[in-house]
C-alpha cells in the first residue's frame, strides 16, 4: 500500500510535467503566430513545409524572411534565456539554502552589466560587447567566490558567499554608473541604458550558440545532479554527515549555473526577477524535489518570458524592453510570496 | 567493530577546549555525554565526525583514522541525528528520510528502488509510515526528531551520534526517545548521545562520559561518574542521588538541592 501511494504521488507529478511541456509547446506556436507581422498558422504551415519539401508555399518572400530569420531565432532565444535564467535560479536557491535568492546572487549580472558597458564605450561591435559582458560576469563570480573563501567563515560559506556577492554587485554597480557619467549623452548613453534595460531585439541566429551552448554545457551536469542537489540543502554539518562532498558539488553547481546566467545577460541584458519567481512557482506546484523541480523550471521559466517577450514586441509599435516587463510583473508577485510565507507561519 | 578516540583533544585555532578524551565506543553499547554549556561536547562531536581536525591524537573507526577516510565510507559508519531546525524547503518526510542514502547513490544518479524500499522498511519499523507524505516543517518537533532519526537510520550506521535528541521533547516524546535508543542498541548499534538529563543517562547509559571544567573527561559506568561530588565540580549545583528499589525494577534518580 505504501508502495502504491508513493507511486500515486510520482505519477500526480508526472502528470503536471506533462500538462507544463503541452503548455510550453502551445506557447512556443502561439508566439510563431504573434507580432507586428502578424503569420497565421496555415502560413507557418505552408513555410515549414516549403523549407522541408521543398513544396512552393505561394507566400510572399517577406513571410519567409520574417518566419525564419527574425521570428523563430527570437523564439527560440526568448525560451532559451527563460528556462536558462530558471533554472540557474533554482539550482542557485537550493544551493543557498534559500528561497529568495536569484541568479544575480553572486554578482554575474552586475558584472555581465559592467562589461557590456566597457564593450558599449570602446565601439566593441555586438560581439565584443558579448564577450566583454560575458566574461566580466565570470570574473566577478571569481572574485565573489575566491574572496568569500579566503576571508569568510569556513563554518558558514553560504553566508560568506552571499554576503561578498552582495559587496561584488556593488562594487560593479558603482562602476556601472561610473562608466555612465563618463559616456557621451548622446550616443554612447543611450546605448547603454537600453542594453542595460535588457531586451531580445538583438537575438538572432548568430547569437544562439552563445546561449545554446552554455545552455547544454551547463544543464546537462545540472540535471543528472539533480537529485543531489537537494541535499545542499541541509545544513552543511547534516549534508557532510550524510556523506556529501559538498565542496565539490556546491563548485559544480556554481559553475554551471554562472555560465549559464552569464551567457545570458551577455545576449540579452538585465532582464530581472524570472530567476527569482519562476523557481517559486515551480515549486509551488511540484515541491522542492529538484528531481523534479528543475524540468519545471526550465519549462515554466522559457514559456514565461516567451509569453512576456510576445508581449514586449506586439503590444506597442516600438517594442518595450523586456527587463522592464519582467519588473513590472516581477515586483507585485514577490510582495505576494512574501505575504503567502507570512500566512503559512500564522 | 569499534570507534575509538585515541588521546583526542579538540578546539578551534589549536588551542584545546577538551583534552585526552581517550575512550572506545562498542557495537550495541550507549555512552552518554554529560557537561555544562560551553565544555566542549559539540567541539567533540564535531571533531569525532571529522568536521574539524584534532588538535592532538585521533578518530579511528575499526582502526582507520577517519582523517583518511571519504566522506561517504564515514557516512556509511556512523550517522549523526542533529538538533531539529528549521528547514528552508517544504520536503516531505519521505523525501527527508531518502536523503539519508546519499551515500549509496552513485555521483550522477538519483536514489534507487532499493534505496526507497529499505526506507519503506525503516519507516515501518519506527511507526511513522503515517508521516510520509506530511511536509517535513509541519510536523511536531517530537516527529521531526524521529524523522531525523530514521534518515540517519538508513544510512545502516554502525554508530550513531545523538545531540542533544531530547531538548525538544515533550515528556512523552522524551520517553519514546529513550526507548527508541535502548532498541537501537538492543540491534548491535553503539550511540554516542550528549544529553543535559544524569536521569536520561542513568537510565540508558552503559557508561557516562563527564565533560569538566578543567578540560578533563571523566569516563565509567554510570554508577562512577555520576556522584553528588564530580556533578558538583562539574556543574556547581548540589544534587542528591536517591535510589529506588522494590521487587521489580531499581531505579537511580539524580534531584538538584535549590
Amino acid at each position: 500500500m505504501n508502495q502504491t501511494r508513493l507511486k500515486s504521488a510520482s505519477v500526480s507529478n508526472s502528470a503536471k510535467l506533462t500538462v507544463i511541456f503541452i503548455l510550453a509547446i502551445g506557447s512556443v506556436f502561439l508566439s510563431f503566430f504573434l507580432g507586428r507581422y502578424s503569420i497565421s498558422p496555415k502560413e507557418v504551415f505552408l513555410l515549414v513545409r516549403e523549407r522541408l519539401f521543398d513544396m512552393p508555399a505561394g507566400l510572399a518572400d517577406s513571410s519567409a524572411t520574417v518566419f525564419f530569420n527574425i521570428r523563430l531565432p527570437r523564439v527560440i532565444s526568448a525560451f532559451l534565456v527563460g528556462a536558462m535564467l530558471s533554472l540557474s535560479g533554482s539550482v542557485y536557491q537550493s544551493t543557498f539554502k534559500n528561497p529568495m535568492v536569484s541568479p544575480d546572487i553572486l554578482g554575474a549580472t552586475a558584472g555581465a552589466g559592467f562589461g557590456a558597458a566597457i564593450g558599449l564605450m570602446l565601439n566593441a561591435g555586438s560581439v565584443g560587447v558579448q564577450a566583454f559582458s560575458f566574461s566580466f560576469g565570470l570574473i566577478a563570480v571569481l572574485m565573489t567566490y575566491v574572496i568569500g573563501v579566503v576571508i569568510g567563515d569556513k563554518r558558514n560559506m553560504t553566508l560568506s558567499l552571499v554576503l561578498t556577492g552582495l559587496v561584488v554587485a556593488a562594487l560593479f554597480e558603482a562602476m556601472i554608473s561610473l562608466i555612465k557619467y563618463m559616456a557621451d549623452p548622446y550616443s554612447k548613453l543611450p546605448a547603454i541604458t537600453f542594453w542595460l534595460m535588457g531586451s531580445l531585439a538583438s537575438t538572432t541566429y548568430k547569437t544562439l550558440p552563445l546561449i545554446l551552448i552554455p545552455f547544454l554545457i551547463g544543464g546537462v551536469p545540472l540535471f543528472f545532479l539533480r537529485w543531489k542537489i537537494n541535499l545542499l540543502s541541509l545544513s552543511d554539518e547534516e549534508a557532510l554527515s550524510i556523506g556529501v562532498n559538498i565542496t565539490a558539488l556546491r563548485r559544480i553547481i556554481i559553475i554551471c549555473a554562472t555560465l549559464m546566467t552569464s551567457s545570458v545577460v551577455s545576449v540579452s541584458g538585465m532582464i530581472r526577477w524570472v530567476g527569482l519567481i519562476i523557481p517559486h512557482i515551480a515549486r509551488m506546484i511540484v515541491g522542492p524535489d529538484n528531481k523534479v523541480l528543475l524540468l519545471a523550471s526550465v519549462l515554466l521559466g522559457g514559456t514565461y518570458l516567451l509569453l512576456v517577450d510576445d508581449v514586449a514586441r506586439s503590444m506597442t509599435a516600438m517594442e518595450i524592453p523586456i527587463g522592464i516587463l519582467t519588473a513590472i510583473i516581477g515586483a507585485p508577485f514577490f510582495l505576494y510570496l512574501i505575504y503567502r510565507q507570512r500566512s503559512k507561519r500564522q | 567493530m569499534s570507534f575509538k578516540f585515541d588521546h583526542l583533544s579538540c578546539g578551534y585555532h589549536g588551542k584545546a577546549v577538551i583534552e585526552d578524551i581517550c575512550f572506545e565506543l562498542n557495537a550495541g553499547e550507549v555512552v552518554c555525554i554529560l557537561g555544562p554549556n560551553g565544555i566542549g561536547k559539540t567541539t567533540f562531536f564535531k571533531t569525532a565526525q571529522g568536521f574539524l581536525p584534532p588538535i592532538v591524537g585521533k578518530v579511528c573507526i575499526n582502526g582507520i583514522d577517519i582523517a583518511r577516510m571519504a566522506r561517504k565510507d564515514i557516512a556509511k559508519q556512523i550517522a549523526y541525528v542533529p538538533q531539529t531546525k528549521g528547514q528552508p524547503f517544504d520536503y516531505t518526510v519521505f523525501d527527508m528520510i531518502l536523503m539519508g542514502r546519499a551515500s549509496f547513490v552513485g555521483n550522477f544518479s538519483a536514489p534507487s528502488d532499493k534505496d526507497r524500499d529499505i526506507c519503506i522498511r525503516i519507516m515501518e519499523d519506527m511507526g511513522m509510515t503515517h508521516l510520509q507524505n506530511k511536509l517535513f516543517t509541519e510536523i511536531s518537533g517530537g516527529e521531526q526528531q524521529l524523522v531525523l532519526i530514521g534518515r540517519a537510520l538508513v544510512q545502516q550506521p554502525k554508530f550513531l551520534m545523538m545531540d542533544e535528541p531530547t531538548s525538544n521533547l515533550d515528556f512523552s516524546n522524551q520517553v519514546v526517545l529513550l526507548k527508541k535508543v535502548n532498541a537501537l542498541a538492543k540491534m548491535g548499534i553503539g550511540i554516542l548521545m550528549i544529553t543535559h538529563s544524569p536521569d536520561h543517562a542513568l537510565i540508558c547509559a552503559d557508561r557516562v562520559a563527564l565533560f569538566s571544567k578543567d578540560k578533563r573527561v571523566l569516563i565509567g559506568s554510570p554508577k562512577e561518574v555520576i556522584s553528588a561530588e564530580t556533578l558538583l565540580t562539574a556543574y556547581g549545583v548540589h544534587v542528591r542521588l536517591v535510589s529506588l528499589k522494590d521487587d521489580a525494577y531499581e531505579i537511580n534518580t539524580c534531584v538538584p538541592i535549590i
